[in-house]
């Protein structure tokens, strides 16, 4: 049972009997009076028990995208179902209604046996699963005094996936590659060391890569082109760890790794590179391969929609049997974690041997830019220590990454909007230098 | 992003499935209002009348079931009165009935003990603990003797001609005594306060007309009507004829009109419904506005760690142990590791290298540059702020000298530029 304004309005008016008219009995009857009317009103209201409500709504979105969520209400019911209608979504859905309100209830009115579409639309704030487990229809009498309100169990469940704002790295990234493919149409020589084919000389190619005996044979002067290799393996490995919870500049770091990942397996794939994704805290939290049907980056984020840092150490010992299993020749093995110099200690160094005895190794790691920040303000005793903790904390980075360089490993350490194109360069470097 | 087919709900639970549901998840508070009710409805109910007093019914030690009962046993029926017009009736009805009148509270106003005094004859008056107003109207010639201290059992005394004192020997020392005009007759006189039938005080007193006085109330109260001579006294003063009138003042006999004037009185007639109508408005308020949408949606909120914390948490550890030194010595570490950069020494370059090679690139002293990054002699909080800022302005004043003379393009301190990196480099790395 609900109670409006108009009810309070209503009590208010009957205060002039009780007033004019002074004495216990008056306010019986007015209360008796009250209570007739909000019982003749809920008597009267639709049954909002009746009502049948379905849901459509899409099974993923991206985050940052908007996404509209429909509900079918019908009355199926005698009475005309005047009232309102609120869906449950989480907050971080960023659920409001077409209407503009903010209270996401939205006004129905259903006559008897007919059916209404209910729109909101969903602006989720987070990555993961958001849900909604039920509908709430309220029903108002005729008179709008009093309600009937019935929660029905409606669930609905929407999975919004990562961003992907890092997308616009990608085409910049792709030019390169297409110039080291020999495939761009800017007059420059496919980089690589693969021989790809002999084509026509054009004025402005590099004469050191005329094919003298080609030239013999034909009239023309003939060039060489080269491309570089292709179906090379990448093994990206997303630290889910305790690590990877840690907010800089807002955003978890899983979220910056997960953008890396996804630019570096675009541009992978693009090159003609096969790409494996590994999710790995103390077990493997999702698994993509680009041998497996369908789009690879589709795949990848609705396998990484839901996984979320947990509270745990990493578990690196099983990431060298995961990667042997992923791929069984020589890869660029990407390892998305921490620079933190005791969580590297412990749990990765002493397994770095066994990948990089067979693997290119890249360490990326998210820097937190705030550390800069403190590191400079110094104008009081507080200051000058968060400063100091500051300057240990990079230094003990960069001997970590120094430590990396040593045994044989690429390290990227970049703040998040950096990390994924550096650790796109990153790739086409070694790309272009033939270490894959 | 495809959108799913409409999904029919789960069944919504019927109106009977919904107050099932209600009721599982209400009972047990109805149950132990239930319970409460069972366990307070015996201790509301019992505080009724006969817990007065002298109450005729009343079981407490000053009630005055015990001698009611003792009075029936021998056939004597007592008729309960709580108001003036009940007793008026009782008295008219039983005439020669002794009366016992109580009135601790001093309900019954002047107008109504002038009444009773019309309507009972002296003769059948039988006071308990009576105050001066009731002295005054119902007992003529008897007025107050004081408080009777307490000590031995009072004895009857010899002035005492009275039969039923005389057979009841003595009576505790407690309660009021009084002193009777010549005529009335004094029993159990109290020591220490005169002489002579007239001159002394008396815990019970007879006057002349025949009004008797008890002054102490356990002379019929349950818990003292056993005690020394109390059962004979109050059983020969009441029980002289077939029936005996109890008459214990109640609030029916306060006047109603009687008394200062209250604020209640003073407020028109209309506030005080006007007043309960209000409070069913703001009944009314508070489920208008208490009343949410369904119920509360469940946010699962995720962790938060800024990433900084650790780092603050380390600033807090060296600022408690009073860690200065090493404070100061790394961010000492921190210059040095950016000037060799700075100057294309190498990461693991001496730190004498690293005084010589400023001091000759930006052209300062080197003795200066030398002392500035000695912080062996920082021990205080006022020493750190002074050596940090030091060290910043060595560091910046050694990057200002280079870029006026040109001679270090730093690409670690001015990072390139995104715009720079994302354009098409056509270097030529490797020659075939």
């Amino acid at each position: 049972m609900v109670l409006s304004g108009r009810l309070l309005v209503l009590a208010l008016v009957l205060l002039v009997p009780v007033v004019l008219i002074p004495g216990m009995d008056t306010v019986g009857w007015c209360l008796l009076a009250l209570g007739v009317v909000a019982g003749a009103d809920l008597l009267l209201a639709g049954s909002p028990r009746t009502v049948l409500i379905e849901r459509e709504l899409p099974v993923s979105v991206r985050l940052d995208e908007p996404v509209r969520n429909t509900l079918l209400v019908t009355q199926a019911g005698r009475r005309r179902l005047r009232g309102s209608v609120r869906d449950a979504w989480q907050p971080s859905a960023g659920q409001s209604a077409e209407s503009g309100r903010a209270d996401a209830a939205v006004a129905l009115d259903v006559p008897a046996g007919e059916r209404r579409r209910v729109v909101t639309s969903l602006l989720p704030r987070r990555r993961g699963t958001l849900r909604s487990a039920h509908v709430t229809v309220r029903s108002w009498g005729p008179l709008g005094v009093a309600a009937r309100q019935v929660t029905h169990p409606v669930p609905g469940e929407v999975s919004v996936l990562p961003p992907f704002r890092s997308r616009r790295h990608l085409p910049s990234r792709l030019a390169r590659l297409r110039e080291m493919d020999g495939r761009s149409a800017v007059q420059t020589r496919g980089g690589g060391t693969e021989f790809d084919s002999l084509r026509d000389y054009v004025r402005g190619d590099d004469v050191r890569s005329i094919d003298w005996r080609a030239t013999a044979r034909r009239q023309d002067v003939v060039v060489r082109t080269w491309r570089p290799e292709r179906d090379r393996r990448v093994v990206i490995v997303l630290d889910t760890s305790r690590t990877s919870a840690a907010r800089v500049d807002d955003e978890p770091k899983l979220d910056t790794g997960i953008e890396a990942s996804l630019l570096l397996a675009a541009l992978a794939s693009a090159g003609g590179d096969r790409v494996e994704l590994l999710a790995v805290d103390r077990r493997v939290r999702a698994r993509v391969s680009s041998t497996a049907k369908g789009s690879l980056l589709h795949r990848m984020v609705t396998a990484l929609a839901p996984v979320q840092p947990t509270l745990l150490a990493a578990d690196w010992s099983q990431v060298p049997v995961e990667v042997a299993a992923a791929s069984r020749q020589r890869s660029l093995v990407v390892l998305l974690t921490d620079l933190d110099a005791a969580a590297l200690q412990e749990g990765l160094l002493p397994v770095l041997p066994a990948l990089t005895a067979r693997h290119q190794v890249v360490v990326a790691s998210v820097a937190d830019p705030q550390l800069a920040g403190l590191a400079q303000d110094r104008h009081d005793v507080e200051t000058a220590f968060r400063a100091a903790a500051a300057e240990r904390a990079l230094l003990e980075r960069r001997a970590a990454a120094r430590e990396l360089n040593l045994l044989g490993v690429e390290v990227v350490d970049e703040p998040p909007h950096r990390l994924p194109p550096t650790l796109a360069d990153t790739y086409l470097r070694l790309k272009a230098a033939g270490r894959l | 992003m495809t959108a799913a087919p409409a999904r029919p709900a789960p069944a919504v639970p019927t109106a009977g499935q919904a107050a099932r549901r209600w009721w599982r998840a209400a009972w047990i508070w109805f149950a132990l209002a239930a319970l409460l009710l069972l366990v307070a409805l015996p201790s509301v109910l019992r505080q009724d009348t006969a817990a007065r007093p002298l109450g005729t019914d009343s079981a407490r030690p000053d009630g005055g079931r015990a001698v009611v009962r003792v009075l029936a046993r021998h056939g004597i029926t007592v008729h309960p009165a709580d108001s003036l017009p009940e007793a008026l009736a009782l008295a008219a009805e039983h005439p020669g009935a002794p009366v016992l009148f109580h009135d601790p509270a001093g309900h019954l106003p002047a107008e109504g003990l002038e009444r009773l005094a019309g309507a009972v004859g002296p003769e059948r008056r039988v006071l308990v603990e009576p105050g001066l107003p009731v002295l005054q109207a119902l007992a003529a010639g008897v007025s107050q003797g004081g408080l009777v201290p307490e000590g031995e059992p009072l004895a009857a005394g010899r002035q005492c001609r009275w039969a039923a004192a005389a057979e009841a020997r003595t009576v505790a020392a407690a309660g009021r005594s009084y002193r009777t005009e010549a005529g009335g007759q004094g029993c159990f006189p109290v020591p220490g306060t005169g002489d002579g039938p007239s001159g002394a005080a008396h815990a019970v007193v007879a006057s002349a007309e025949g009004t008797v006085v008890l002054g102490h109330r356990d002379m019929v109260a349950n818990a003292g009507a056993g005690d020394e001579g109390h059962a004979v006294l109050s059983l020969w003063t009441l029980g002289r004829g077939q029936d005996v009138i109890w008459y214990l003042p109640s609030l029916a006999d306060v006047p109603v009109d009687g008394g200062p004037p209250t604020p209640d009185r003073l407020l028109p007639d209309w506030v005080r419904p006007a007043g309960a109508w209000l409070l069913v408005c703001l009944l009314v308020l508070l489920l208008w506005r208490g009343r949410r949408h369904g119920p509360l949606a469940v946010e699962p909120l995720p962790v938060i760690v800024p990433a900084s914390e650790t780092a603050v948490g380390r600033a807090r550890l060296y600022e408690r142990s009073g860690q200065h030194r090493a404070a100061a010595r790394a961010l000492r570490s921190a210059t040095l590791m950016r000037l060799a950069s700075t100057l294309r020494l190498g990461p693991a370059a001496p730190v004498g290298a690293v005084v010589a090679a400023v001091s000759r690139s930006a052209g300062l002293d080197a003795g200066r540059v030398g002392s500035v990054l000695d912080v062996d002699d920082v021990s205080s909080g006022r020493d750190l702020v002074a050596a940090a800022a030091a060290l910043q302005d060595l560091e910046d004043e050694i990057h200002r000298s280079l870029q006026a003379t040109g001679t270090a393009p730093d690409a670690a301190s001015s990072p390139t530029p995104d715009a720079a990196a994302d354009a098409p480099s056509d270097a030529d790395e490797r020659t075939p």
